[in-house]
């Protein structure tokens, strides 16, 4: 108050400042330097109770709380030095012993240039003290909640920056807040489409966007700041003011994996059932159809809405109707029914032939409360079955008769064959007398005619001769073979060295006039027919005989070799020979390697050979080169170990 | 020259017995006395049944040239039927089979000689001597 005013003027100012000074709501106190009052307007009778004339001119520590005497020291050193304090914040007493809060503003009162006290304002601000702890009350509340909340919760402000994530957040995020503090809200929340792998909005952006509370999609997915996924379920909301000015958005978020690994369970579960081909039907305790799959639509042909709610007795023949019974005391009792093959009954009054699996559907608390179902309709199965085994015991049935067909078929066979073989004896044995006749009589005429006849008529008669020779040679091995396959001898012990002999000897009329050397080795006693082992050797021989013809020595040795892992006879000439791809032909009946000109012959010796050595259980084979002499070498089965030879 | 020799054929073809009796007409002391087509009729001849009753239109035959092949009664039925009979004349087998068992069987049922059918003039040569020395043996008895 350093202007100054004309007298009446100044009164009339002075007497303004009293009148606002007195109605003013704040304690207006003058002092001195020595803490002395000096002024106490009607503002500070109310705030501290003492009324003026109480305390203008007593010191201003009344008010001031006995352990803040040093503040009020400390205050009036400041003044003193010209400073002024502003809304300082501190507690007095008022008269009745009460505090209050209040703020001052202290400014030095100059008077003459001179600091000669203090002004005062003081406001009583224990009301606003008492909200402000409210508030700091309520916040704290606030933040213990959102710690202690099982969600995840973040706070934006209206830009979409992170102000604030309580511990839940911080933990699936991954992020502290002080990291992200900040940041946009897409730093910490990084979600995508659980299918599509896209990002998805983040719902506090649109929240701040449309001022409205927005739900999140479903099939979320938040990765963290280390890549774990959580499928999420959440909502975000803007914070408005009272005013309506939007202040931020709050996010809140909970890890809903394994309640979406459930769902997710379930509804593959319930796929299964849809799509399921067997009928899968459930039923409470009292037989009761409380769902019915396509597959039992199918199956039984009533639609699910026509079944739901009535007994299940409808798909059972009245004749089984006690297998249900049985059925819903077993499942009482907890026990399943493992394919149960039975007959059920469908809309159109079909039986169709079923394998039913029964097990009890059991509440959390382990109560049974109803069965499942499963139907497999085995018509198909069943017939097909019934068909197997018709077709196996046609099969059966006609593999018998085959063989029976077989057996009367080889008997047929057989007797066939030895008529067959008897024909040829026979054949062979009377085509034989009318020859033998023959060479009598055309031998008779030539011997009648004698040598007056012809030079022509000779010749005629001599080819008639030879060729009745020839024939009748033919009949006799044609004889001789049917006879190999039409005896069946019996085996005894037969002396090789000794068969040799004999041929030998039979052959004699062909050796004469010939040089020959026989070389001819030791042989063991084999097990065989001997009439057929002394013709096979003939034949042998005589073929030996008859290829080294050419040769001015004959050269033919017999001797035992292995060979083909068994005891073989062989019979070497140094003959004529044949070539090595002709051997397949030489055992074949009147298949011939040479003309008739050249060496005489009707291509059954060695057939006959063959056929007693087969008889024998053995094999025969040759060795020859073209004019590099054959060998014939044979086993005769059965004596495939070399037995003792004879001496 | 061995003395007279009585021979009774026995065989059913009739050119066999043409050849055989051709070859016999060259042994001056041997007589062929009958020819019987069969077994049956050979039986009959030499018990003396029927027409055969009369030795002096039918001889005893010193020897039997005999076939086994034959219609009604075979050779074999013949030696069979012969068997232990006293008088009982030779019996030559003269048979187209070669067959060991045949020659076993006939040895067996007494027959005094096997002999293959063969008409060629060696083979008949043969025979010939063979009958030849059948019938002095039986001279000698």
């Amino acid at each position: 108050m350093k202007s100054k005013l004309p007298t009446d003027t100044a009164a009339t100012a002075n007497n303004l400042l009293a009148a606002i000074i007195d109605s003013t709501d704040d304690a207006i106190i003058s002092k001195n330097l020595d803490g002395t009052i000096t002024s106490w307007n009607q503002a500070a009778e109310r705030i501290f109770g003492y009324a003026a004339s109480e305390v203008v001119g007593g010191p201003i520590s009344i008010i001031i709380p006995p352990e803040k005497g040093a503040e009020e020291l400390d205050i009036l050193q400041r003044i003193s030095r010209g400073e002024r304090i502003e809304h300082y914040q501190t507690s007095r007493v008022r008269k009745d012993g009460t505090r209050i809060d209040v703020s001052v503003t202290i400014s030095p009162l100059v008077h003459e240039g001179r600091i000669v006290g203090a002004s005062k304002v003081a406001r009583d601000i224990t009301d606003q003290k008492r909200a402000e702890r409210e508030i700091q009350k309520h916040r704290a509340r606030l933040e213990v909640t959102l710690r202690s909340i099982g969600d995840a919760v973040i706070v934006t402000n209206p830009n979409g920056a992170v102000e604030y994530m309580n511990p839940v957040a911080e933990s699936l995020t991954g992020w502290k807040v002080a990291d992200v503090c900040g940041h946009p809200l897409e730093a910490a929340f990084n979600i995508v489409n659980q299918t599509t792998r896209r990002r998805v909005e983040n719902p506090a952006a649109r929240a701040l966007e449309q001022g409205t509370v927005v739900g999140l999609a479903n099939h979320t997915v938040l990765i963290a700041k280390d890549g774990v996924e959580y499928a999420i379920d959440d909502s975000a909301s803007p914070i408005e003011s009272d005013d309506g000015e939007i202040l931020g958005a709050i996010l809140v978020f909970r890890d809903v994996s394994a309640a979406r690994a459930g769902d997710d369970f379930r509804a593959r579960l319930a796929a299964i059932v849809q799509s399921s081909d067997d009928a899968i039907v459930s039923k409470d305790l009292n037989g009761r159809i409380t769902s019915w799959n396509p597959g039992a639509v199918k199956l039984f042909g009533y639609p699910a809405d026509e079944v739901i709610g009535r007994p299940i007795s409808i798909v059972i023949p009245p004749d089984r109707l006690a297998e249900e019974t049985a059925i819903l005391e077993k499942l009482r009792r907890g026990e399943r029914i493992d394919h149960f093959e039975t007959v059920r009954i469908t809309k159109d009054r079909r039986k169709v032939e079923v394998s039913l699996t029964v097990s009890p559907i059991v509440d959390s608390e382990g109560h049974v409360i109803g069965a499942s179902k499963i139907a497999r309709d085995i018509t198909d199965r069943k017939r097909i079955d019934r068909e197997l085994a018709d077709a196996r015991l046609r099969l059966k049935k006609h593999s018998e008769d085959l063989e029976k067909t077989v057996d009367e078929r080889t008997v047929e066979l057989q007797s066939a064959y030895r008529e067959l073989e008897t024909f040829t004896y026979s054949v062979a044995h009377d085509l034989r007398a009318p020859i033998r006749r023959m060479q009598g009589l055309v031998g008779g005429l030539r011997q009648e005619l004698g040598p007056g006849l012809a030079r022509d008529p000779a010749e005629l008669l001599q080819r008639t001769i030879s060729s009745l020779d020839r024939m009748d040679k033919l009949v006799a091995d044609l004889l001789r073979l049917a006879q190999v396959g039409k005896n069946v001898g019996t085996f005894e012990s037969v002396s090789m060295d000794q068969m040799v002999r004999q041929a030998i000897a039979e052959l004699q009329s062909q050796t004469e006039g010939r040089k020959i050397q026989w070389q001819v080795g030791r042989l063991p006693t084999v097990h065989g027919d001997p009439g057929l082992i002394r013709q096979a050797l003939i034949n042998l021989l005589s073929n030996a005989l008859k290829y080294t013809q050419p040769r001015a020595e004959a050269k033919i040795e017999v001797d035992q070799t292995t060979a083909r892992g068994a005891l073989a006879f062989f019979v070497r000439d140094n003959g004529v020979g044949f070539k090595m791809e002709d051997t397949a032909r030489l055992f074949t009946p009147f298949s011939r390697l040479h003309g008739e000109r050249q060496f005489e012959g009707n291509g059954v010796g060695l057939a006959i050979v063959e056929r007693i050595v087969r008889k024998h259980g053995g094999q025969i084979w040759a060795e020859a080169q073209p004019d590099g002499g054959a060998t014939f070498f044979f086993t005769l089965g059965g004596n495939s170990n070399p037995e003792k030879v004879d001496s | 020259m061995p003395d007279q020799c009585n021979v009774l054929l026995v065989d059913d073809s009739e050119d066999d017995v043409y050849l055989l009796k051709r070859a016999l007409a060259h042994q001056p002391n041997m007589r062929v006395v009958a020819w019987a087509e069969d077994g049956s009729v050979a039986i009959d001849y030499l018990s003396g049944a029927g027409p055969y009753a009369d030795r002096k239109q039918h001889p005893w035959p010193d020897l039997m040239v005999l076939d086994l092949k034959m219609p009604r009664r075979d050779g074999y039925q013949v030696l069979e039927w012969l068997r232990g009979k006293s008088p009982r004349p030779k019996v030559a087998v003269f048979t187209a089979s070669d067959l060991e068992q045949d020659k076993t069987r006939v040895s067996q049922l007494g027959a005094d000689l096997y002999q293959h059918k063969a008409f060629q003039a060696a083979a008949l040569d043969q025979f010939m001597n063979r009958l030849q020395a059948l019938c002095g043996t039986s001279t000698a008895s």
